[in-house]
């Protein structure tokens, strides 16, 4: 399964949410608000702590450069990507749940 | 008569109408000489980081308008220094002159105010 996550985590706790229900082999794509979970800082280090084994992260490239967030910000564990590794990803992954 | 107007900016920039919309009551507010002063916590200092590039997103850029506040006379910048680093952030990342206070001197700051426009 892919989740989308399109709010920071001050916003709405859906990403804290959606990690403890993941499964191995799922996906999540951060999108919107979503990417600001990407940066490298303690708050994300401390939430992103809950990761389970198995999963792949990504983020928006176009809605990081939006923010002024640049790579070398973010995490290591998410893979920027753009709107035609989005459509793959939709494609790859069978259902795709949006965490709004 | 002027009171002592604190607008505190706590969302990130885009994604909803909240921030531009505190920016157009500040614009506002100090085109009719109010005393306003601008304080930033939690995502809310995600509006000042340098480097933003909105346009490309076709979303409104923010920053000329927050480079715009000092011709209107909005001096009164405070951000609060825990939520910038929680957030990985330095002064340097910001794109304006601003007074970066520990969380006790925002409280003591955010107590002097008479009216509050929260978003």
């Amino acid at each position: 399964m892919l989740h989308i996550i399109n709010n920071s985590s001050g916003q709405t706790p859906a990403l804290q949410s959606c990690l403890l229900r993941l499964t191995a082999g799922s996906a999540i794509l951060l999108i919107e608000n979503g990417v600001y979970a990407a940066i490298k800082n303690e708050i994300n280090n401390s939430i992103l702590s809950s990761l389970p084994n198995d999963v792949s992260l990504f983020v928006l490239e176009s809605d990081l450069d939006a923010r002024g967030i640049s790579k070398n910000e973010i995490d290591v564990r998410f893979i920027p990507t753009g709107y035609d590794g989005f459509v793959g990803l939709v494609e790859r992954y069978p259902t795709v749940q949006s965490w709004v | 008569m002027s009171k002592q107007l604190m607008f505190v900016m706590r969302r990130p920039p885009y994604g909803s109408i909240h921030a531009q919309e505190m920016l157009d009551i500040i614009m506002v507010s100090a085109a009719f000489d109010q005393d306003v002063s601008l304080v930033f916590l939690d995502d809310g200092v995600y509006q000042l980081k340098n480097n933003q590039n909105p346009e490309a997103s076709q979303l409104k850029n923010t920053a000329p308008i927050f480079q715009a506040l000092e011709l209107y006379d909005v001096k009164r910048l405070y951000v609060e220094a825990e939520s910038l680093k929680e957030r990985g952030m330095r002064e340097s990342d910001l794109m304006l002159d601003v007074r970066v206070l520990p969380r006790q001197e925002i409280v003591e700051l955010l107590n002097g105010g008479e009216m509050f426009f929260n978003g």
